[in-house]
């Protein structure tokens, strides 16, 4: 075994480490705190490691090996390892942030979230260093079966309705997402990564068709069928839940494996040849589905619907975003992905707080929080604006990027869904960043000095609490760094 | 000992073993010379193994017609791995069912019941290894017989009810096979199958029509006697020790033996040109396996009780290995080991651990396996163990046979409509995989899991043995996948080249 596979085992192993210690040392929490915050640390200093033996010995490592090609086994590239590093980021930002968070909120499923967390962190990593579409398939149908155990485990009753749905869809989507890899093993004779992919020239328009829908299907059918519209009376999850079960176990695995199919599996060159006449089918879709959730969107009441729809919306656009760039521009791919799932974050932690303090204080709306929650609102309002790409962060370089493409190649119905974007988000932002200023509830003549005093102190344990706001605060430097720093994602691929 | 004799021993051990049964009058020695033979006869065969694998088939002939029809065989690669399986499956059963046995049987009748288990064991051997009409004819009637015995011991009139109506399609089945064994030996003059085999090319377009004939007839013969889960359906529920006994062998081993002589004859006998050059079987057999899928799929959707959950999994399986046959490529009968192992391994895991659920906590359903929960938590792991094989997930079973069937279908013809069968197949498939979860993870209130009954070690440890026996051996299946997908790929090499 060489030092690279020892390291990319290790990198395997840690995180289920993390869950093992989670599960078996429940009873001694302290030693379940002090582990949830060493592991990452130790993940990333293997990770470190890793980046240096990269390229220098074969990293490729085998599990278990059905018949020539088709394997279970483990792989790193750039891309994988870029993804890696995002991965440990959010792993260190969320152990932290959480632990604080179920302090003052009390929660009584605090440790099965957690330990939760912590299998989807194992299983996304096992996704991200995959070496081949077998691996990936496997790994990403163990997330699915943990994400229907998380909903018949966790969620209330009138919840479990749509998430049970939603996995069933997602089930649909894994058979599809098989079949799209007995196609590419049918038609290629190869399911491994490979850079430069292995769909060659060679297929002709009606395999290159098949394969695509299929895959597009396996990988995204439970949005374009958007069955979450239909549960508008439902949705009231808590952002924590949106965030682990939507945005990590299904976000984020499906745009990386996405991206990874089109980089090592169809290949950028051969995409960009076909997937044009490809995209006139895709926009269309994507245009219905972003103007419906932008709808609901605009529509939605309360904090926690809203979070639910935002997110929705910017998973499509994600989409949108990774799907322009791989045909015209395929080094700022990475930057779409990254910059989703930065904002993405940023609003949850802010909105989380937002929550936390409507729950715990006598006042139930937004009005005049500003004035109590000002470091929060002020990262809330660079999220919003990042996201609309008007603040100086990540997302601003992306829609540049965008903005460039769609201008350079005058495409129409990619050009309305940006627009639908950009006013969707504009009127969002007016419909929530409005309120926070309002008036200040010292002001208010009805709400008693104790009320004040004691809104007051809850403010003040959420907007100066060192881990609630450093985490957020973190995650809002990454953003601003993007601008500086987004060369580096363009060279992931 | 040489390979010959260790045949020899494979086939007799059982005949041997069965009628010690009957000469001890000590109960328990019955179980465990039962428990012996089968297992012997399972290593004997295991040691044959590699010797098959290099020569494919060995055969003993004496050129002797009388001796030849009593003592000759022939030993090839499918009727090897049919032989292990059923062996297996025997092992399995028979650990399974012998807490039942010794409490509702008395001494005699466990003597009996011992003796005719031996018995049908061996000629399940027998119809494995023959090589010629007339044995072959002769082990399906001591087949039918063991059958009828052990029904015998039941005392259950709604069961001796079915089992006639079983009788008389049995009697109109083997009827049927006579005539076409009759008349097989009339237009070849011989009921050796290797020669027969040789000197079918020969007349096959001469008389086409007539084997075509041939052919439909055993195949009606064959569905009424080895494929009658309808008569069986009714019963399912029922917590007798016979009836479940018998839905057993009806479920797993008659269809096994089956499949078996489905392939046999199609491969070895009337060979590939006839049924689907000269006469395209393909569609008519794609279409009717189709609508065993999706009738299985649709049905299995609906259904809460383990024990018809796993009947319906028996059919759905059944059509994808009709499909496998159908479309007579490498990768399809690949597919079709795969399906094989899936049905014998972990549908009769479904199926033995419903029959412990009803027999203990009155109830198969789905819905209520968490009423176990009382008890040993190694009682349940296998099932939770199985999700993965019930699923699909990928380096199992069933995986490894919707990609081989799904890699063989992925052409522009009607093969394409069993990708659909594939996808509802597996859908359904994951959806029960998500009951199993959903109903293993459901909130209950203490007090409703303190009312469920509390077994003793000892009324449950041979159905801890056999779950997990199966549970082990699935999972190891699964981690030699390497290997078992070598064996999938000689075996179908075996059965393509050996095409007539």
């Amino acid at each position: 075994m060489t030092q690279t596979q020892f390291l990319l085992l290790l990198i395997a192993i840690i995180p289920f480490i993390n869950c093992l210690i989670i599960k078996l040392c429940a009873e001694s929490p302290k030693l379940v705190d002090i582990s949830s915050k060493l592991l990452p640390i130790l993940f990333l200093a293997n990770l470190i490691g890793l980046y240096g033996n990269l390229n220098r010995d074969n990293s490729y490592l085998v599990i278990a090996e059905a018949t020539r090609g088709v394997a279970l086994g483990f792989d790193v590239d750039v891309l994988a390892l870029g993804c890696l590093f995002l991965l440990t980021f959010f792993w260190i930002i969320f152990v932290f942030y959480s632990q604080r968070f179920f302090q003052i909120s009390g929660a009584k499923n605090a440790t099965n979230i957690k330990s939760f967390f912590a299998i989807i962190i194992a299983f996304l990593n096992l996704i991200i260093i995959s070496k081949n579409l077998l691996s990936v398939l496997f790994f990403y149908n163990c997330l699915i079966i943990l994400c229907h155990f998380f909903a018949t485990k966790f969620l209330y009753k009138k919840q479990n309705s749509f998430t049970h749905f939603f996995t069933f869809l997602l089930y649909l989507e894994s058979i599809l997402l098989f079949l799209a890899i007995v196609a590419t093993y049918k038609f290629t004779g190869k399911i491994d990564f490979v850079a430069e992919g292995i769909i060659s020239d060679s297929l002709n328009d009606v395999q290159y068709s098949i394969i695509l829908t299929l895959y597009l299907g396996g990988l995204f059918m439970a949005i374009f069928i958007p069955s979450y519209l239909l549960y508008r009376n439902l949705i009231n999850l808590d952002p924590i839940i949106i965030y682990i079960l939507f945005f990590l176990a299904y976000g984020l695995s499906t745009l990386y494996i996405f991206i990874k199919i089109l980089a090592f599996t169809f290949g950028f060159k051969s995409f960009a040849l076909m997937g044009e006449n490809f995209l006139q089918i895709i926009e269309w879709i994507l245009l219905v589905n972003i103007l419906a959730t932008s709808i609901f969107l605009l529509f939605s009441k309360g904090l926690k619907s809203s979070f639910f729809y935002l997110f929705f919306q910017q998973f499509l656009f994600a989409l949108f975003s990774i799907f322009i760039f791989a045909i015209y521009d395929k080094s700022a791919v990475c930057l779409a992905l990254f910059s989703f799932l930065l904002s993405i974050t940023l609003i949850f932690l802010t909105t989380s707080n937002f929550i936390l303090y409507l729950s715990k204080s006598e006042h139930k709306w937004l009005g005049g929080l500003f004035y109590n929650l000002k470091i929060t609102s002020v990262l809330f309002i660079f999220a919003i604006f990042n996201l609309i790409g008007l603040a100086p962060g990540i997302g601003a370089v992306e829609k540049f990027y965008l903005i460039k493409i769609l201008f350079q190649k005058e495409l129409i119905v990619p050009g309305i869904i940006f627009g639908i974007n950009f006013i969707s988000l504009l009127l969002f932002a007016w419909k929530v960043i409005y309120p926070l200023f309002l008036d200040d509830p010292k002001s208010d003549p009805e709400i008693s000095a104790e009320e004040i005093k004691s809104a007051g102190e809850i403010a003040k344990a959420i907007d100066f609490d060192s881990a609630l706001i450093l985490s957020a605060l973190i995650v809002a430097v990454t953003i601003f760094l993007g601008l500086i720093l987004f060369p580096l994602l363009t060279n992931l691929i | 000992m040489g390979v010959v004799s260790s045949i020899y021993l494979i086939i007799f051990l059982p005949l041997v073993a069965s009628l010690f049964c009957q000469i001890f009058v000590k109960k328990s020695l019955s179980f465990w010379i039962a428990f012996i033979s089968c297992i012997a006869t399972f290593f004997l065969a295991l040691k044959v193994f590699p010797d098959v694998l290099i020569y494919e088939k060995i055969s003993n002939d004496f050129e002797l017609s009388p001796l030849s029809i009593a003592l000759e065989f022939r030993l090839d690669l499918l009727g090897m791995i049919f032989l292990l399986l059923l062996t297996f499956l025997k092992i399995v059963i028979l650990f399974f069912y012998r807490t039942d046995i010794e409490r509702v049987l008395d001494d005699k009748s466990i003597r009996i019941f011992y003796s005719v288990f031996l018995l049908h064991l061996f000629s399940l051997v027998g119809i494995f290894t023959t090589n010629n009409l007339l044995n072959l004819f002769l082990f399906f009637e001591i087949y039918a017989f063991s059958f009828f015995a052990t029904v015998s011991i039941s005392r259950d009139s709604e069961l001796l009810k079915l089992s006639f109506r079983y009788f008389c399609l049995n009697a109109t089945s083997s009827l049927l096979i006579l005539f076409c064994f009759f008349a097989i030996y009339l237009t070849f003059g011989e009921i050796n199958f290797d020669k027969i085999a040789e000197n079918l090319p020969l007349v096959a377009k001469t008389y086409s029509w007539f084997l075509a004939s041939i052919f439909i007839l055993l195949t009606i013969a064959f569905v009424i006697k080895f494929f009658p889960f309808w008569l069986y359906f009714e019963k399912l529920k029922s917590t007798n020790l016979i009836a479940n006994f018998l839905a057993i062998d009806a479920l797993f081993i008659k269809t096994t033996v089956g499949i078996f002589l489905t392939l046999k004859f199609i491969y070895f006998f009337f060979g590939n040109h006839l049924l689907f050059v000269n006469f395209n079987f393909a569609p008519i057999l794609i279409f009717l396996s189709i609508l065993l899928i999706f009738y299985s799929a649709i049905k299995l959707y609906q259904q809460k009780h383990l024990k018809i959950i796993s009947a319906y999994f028996c059919l759905n399986n059944l059509g994808f290995i009709f499909a496998c046959i159908a479309l007579q490529t490498i990768e399809s009968l690949q597919a079709l080991f795969f399906y094989l192992l899936n049905f014998t391994l972990v549908n009769l895991l479904i199926f033995i651990f419903a029959t412990f659920l009803k027999r203990y906590f009155a109830t198969s359903s789905i819905n209520k396996i968490w009423i176990i929960r009382k008890n040993h938590f190694l009682l349940i792991l296998p099932i939770k163990l199985l999700i993965f094989f019930i699923a699909a997930f990928p380096m199992t079973m069933l995986f490894f046979g919707n990609w081989y069937l799904a890699y063989a279908s992925f052409n522009f013809g009607f093969e394409l409509f069993l990708l659909v069968a594939i996808v509802v197949s597996s859908f359904v498939h994951t959806s029960l995989a998500i009951k199993l979860i959903s109903s293993f993870f459901a909130k209950h209130d203490n007090d409703q899991i303190e009312e469920m009954p509390l077994l003793g070690i000892k009324k449950y440890q041979f159905y801890l043995i056999s779950f997990w026996f199966l549970i082990i051996t699935i999972y190891v299946a699964a981690f030699s996948s390497g290997l078992i997908n070598n064996l999938s790929l000689r075996f179908a090499s075996y059965l393509l080249s050996n095409t007539i």
